[in-house]
């Protein structure tokens, strides 16, 4: 009998926490997350059903310290050959169960990379904010604050761009960075983050990459204000709102890498956010095959399970044949992240474009999957009980989010066509 | 914009654009997919005061006795403007139009049963839903009944005296079953070779509801499980039996549905539209709609709409149009009708995925309303059935 573990995965560079993360991981999603996610609609607030399977598995379990050094009670992750193909497969089992849990367990990562991963890990950094997450049991969030309300996501049009669009500024005065700015839509916002990693500008207008800063902001820090949590088509479990900072300071050291460095590698983070996207797409979807298996199984039609109609097999048939290419490609693309010896470093423009063609690829095929499975299963489809209507509408949102399906054609583009303008 | 040649047409999509401006697009923010705050008034409201309700029945009983042909068009440019305020409300209107069509329309009258259901909808204050049970995928443990067209009747109906006895577990409404006044149910008839269509009242003794089942849109459409125990009907609840006047109801559902989607897709265009206005992207200075792959992407959905429009107002003609007297114009109609309302659903689909791409987040929030028609429309469309089973029946019609 075939199962989600069919679906191909290059064995021959799986990572060597691969076994022993996804079975416990996939036993929190089977135990505490399956069962309860039917309900996470009407908690998408409060977050009362949520965090404890989030408490569960970032504090207990303790894959929220996964990057920290090990010395500062983290995993070691970020400075290993394998942080690629380790997360991806995290985060697919976390997104087999719920993508929006995935994402903002994915997210606490995101700002990390600037001070946890080699070649540029911040010892000051991590011996200062791995305390946060490493000494304790309960969940806690990091966020990326960068969209804000002029432009979107533009601002990660970096090689257009330069963070010439970017409004919120950072000043140094002294010793210290005041920030003032307004961002919106960031993953882990809505009032759950304890420290945000804040797309700033050192110079409004600039394009000198110099000018673009990555600073750490913690969320109780003085004139920090989070609005409440945005009311979506889906993606319960991700809290997105305002931010409001106004007269912010922070320590001069705050800044994850410096001049010129903190565009670099913001890059990186752009990497592992597709990276990411993809897992999230993967897992939802060898969910959505046990769905569907499940459901053309016992309905009958002309007197014969669903699945042994031909047209809908064809269906069924289109299906699989993308989620095994999604799965292929993403840990493909997790493997390159994991040697830069062989691929180049995963802030270079090449892993930066082709991570947007692949993500740009596993989200456009799984929408239209999703559309297709619905549709097979007719009423059924849109009933919660099923839960093949939660992964399309939460799916939904993967393709949009980091500038969207354009900004993926537009990087892609302008990568293997060499556009100067795009 | 297809012109509106009659003026008591335009009169009344003047009061339903008034009626959906005041009643849902004013409130819907406030009060979300509250079906007491929101859809039961606005229903209300639709059905009463613009006496929607009450357009097939007889003047003599309170009614419009708008029940020709003709009434097709003015179906679709009536529900494209409800679909356009709400999917949920034109979908429930549509399956009601559709059920009383079997019976109420001028080529399809029965006296008695006009007689008897026309009060029902012109002489009260409450809105009134019909409720469709059609052929549903079957079951691997239960005994799924008898098949129509491969699929599987939910109930069966069996003649004592001068009455049918109606038996059915499990049951699943294509709409409505909580809040419905009538079901129409196609059955398997004992000892008959066809199925048979009844017109069942909800408050018949033996029907039993389930719960309220939780689903991705159309919250107008409150939907549950039902059982029928040997619920007593009248011989004349037996409006048709046969595959004919069956496609001739879908083709009326199928009409309703096509104007529904074009009304949500011309919504979401007025959206992207509003949202695009001012938009800059790649820095300070280029409108968003200006970009040629935003600009690519928009006249795609523009021209879907337009395109949607145009069968949608078709199919309306066909249906004015048809004898229905012989089983070939029937079936032509039908596929003609299955053709245009799979092309409208799954344009306005594509078309509000795409709207959605192109707002990104604004598109996912709930205060820019695109993601309640796109919620909504995906689960009309999956309610209107798998269109890979659908094709058989275009392909044994063009086929055969």
């Amino acid at each position: 009998m075939h199962t989600i573990d069919n679906f191909t995965r290059p064995q021959e560079y799986l990572s060597p926490l691969d076994e022993y993360l996804g079975k416990i991981v996939r036993n929190w999603a089977e135990k505490e997350v399956m069962p309860f996610r039917r309900q996470y609609d009407e908690d998408w607030k409060e977050h009362k059903i949520i965090e404890p399977a989030f408490d569960s598995l970032m504090g207990k379990l303790g894959l929220q310290r996964v990057l920290f050094p090990e010395d500062l009670g983290g995993w070691g992750l970020g400075h290993s050959n394998y942080v690629g193909t380790a997360s991806f497969r995290l985060f697919e089992e976390v997104a087999r169960a719920d993508s929006a849990m995935a994402v903002a367990f994915g997210v606490v990562f995101w700002p990390l990379i600037m001070i946890c991963n080699k070649p540029h890990l911040n010892r000051r950094l991590c011996e200062e904010f791995a305390p946060m997450f490493c000494n304790t049991e309960k969940a806690v969030f990091a966020a990326n604050a960068m969209t804000e309300p002029q432009g979107g996501a533009d601002i990660e049009n970096l090689d257009i761009i330069k963070g010439s669009t970017i409004e919120t500024t950072a000043v140094l005065d002294g010793d210290e960075w005041v920030i003032n700015g307004h961002k919106l839509w960031p993953t882990n916002s809505g009032g759950v983050s304890d420290l945000f990693g804040v797309v700033c500008t050192t110079n409004p207008g600039s394009t000198d990459i110099n000018d673009f800063a990555f600073i750490f902001v913690p969320a109780d820090t003085p004139g920090v204000t989070q609005g409440g949590p945005y009311q979506k088509a889906g993606m319960a479990a991700d809290k997105n709102g305002d931010i409001w900072f106004e007269d912010v300071r922070v320590p001069a050291h705050y800044r994850a890498c410096g001049p010129g460095d903190d565009y670099k590698y913001f890059k990186e983070v752009i990497t592992f956010g597709n990276m990411g996207s993809i897992a999230f797409v993967s897992g939802a979807m060898l969910n959505v095959y046990e769905i569907l298996k499940e459901f053309v199984e016992q309905t009958y039609f002309k007197c014969k399970p669903l699945k042994e109609d031909d047209a809908v097999a064809g269906i069924l048939s289109d299906i699989v044949k993308d989620i095994d290419i999604i799965r292929v490609i993403g840990y493909q693309y997790a493997r390159m992240i994991d040697r830069p010896d062989l691929y180049g470093n995963r802030w270079d423009d090449e892993i930066v474009a082709k991570g947007r063609a692949y993500k740009y690829f596993a989200c456009d095929r799984a929408v239209e999957d999703l559309g297709k499975a619905m549709n097979l299963m007719e009423s059924w489809g849109s009933d919660r009980s099923w839960d093949i209507e939660k992964h399309w509408r939460d799916i939904k949102i993967v393709q949009l989010w980091m500038g969207g399906k354009q900004l993926c054609q537009m990087e892609t583009a302008r990568h293997y066509f060499d556009c100067q303008t795009l | 914009m297809l012109e509106i040649k009659d003026d008591s047409d335009r009169s009344l999509v003047n009061s339903l654009q008034k009626w959906a401006e005041t009643e849902v697009v004013s409130k819907r923010l406030e009060y979300q997919e509250d079906y007491y705050e929101l859809i039961y008034p606005a229903m209300q409201k639709l059905m009463i005061d613009i006496e929607m309700q009450k357009i097939l029945w007889p003047e003599d009983k309170g009614g419009a006795e708008y029940n020709t042909s003709e009434l097709a068009v003015t179906l679709a440019h009536a529900l494209e403007q409800v679909g356009w305020a709400d999917v949920g409300i034109a979908f429930v209107s549509s399956a009601t139009y559709a059920l009383c069509s079997t019976f109420a329309l001028e080529k399809n009258i029965r006296e008695k049963l006009v007689e008897k259901f026309a009060p029902l909808f012109c002489d009260t204050e409450e809105p009134v839903v019909g409720s469709l049970i059609l052929p549903e995928y079957g079951g691997r443990d239960s005994d799924s009944g008898a098949l129509f067209g491969g699929k599987y009747l939910q109930a069966r109906a069996r003649k004592e005296g001068k009455n049918w006895l109606i038996d059915g577990e499990n049951m699943r409404p294509l709409n409505s079953g909580v809040d419905a006044s009538l079901y129409g149910v196609f059955c398997n008839l004992e000892g008959e070779d066809c199925p048979g269509f009844f017109i069942v009242p909800a408050d018949s003794p033996g029907i039993k509801k389930g719960d309220l089942s939780i689903k991705t849109g159309l919250g107008a459409s409150r939907n549950c499980s039902l059982q029928m125990k040997k619920v007593k009907v009248a011989d004349e609840n037996l409006v048709f039996k046969g595959r004919s006047p069956y496609l001739q109801m879908m083709s009326w559902l199928y009409l309703g549905a096509s104007a529904t989607a074009t009304g949500a897709h011309v919504a979401a265009y007025e959206i992207v539209k509003d949202w695009g206005d001012s938009r800059v992207i790649k820095g300070k200075g280029q409108v968003f709609k200006n970009n040629p792959l935003t600009a690519s992407l928009m006249a795609e959905i523009s021209q879907e709409m337009l395109l949607s429009r145009l069968l949608t107002s078709r199919l309306a003609q066909m249906l004015m149009e048809a004898t229905m007297k012989d089983d070939e114009e029937v079936e032509q109609i039908y596929v003609s009708s299955l053709s245009i309302v799979n092309r409208v659903t799954h344009a306005a689909e594509k078309s509000l995925n795409h709207i959605m791409e192109l707002m990104g987040s604004a598109g996912y929030a709930t205060e820019w309303n695109l993601e309640r028609y796109w919620r909504d429309l995906k689960t009309m469309q999956v309610h209107l059935g798998n269109w890979e089973i659908h094709k058989m029946d275009l392909a044994s019609y063009f086929y055969k």
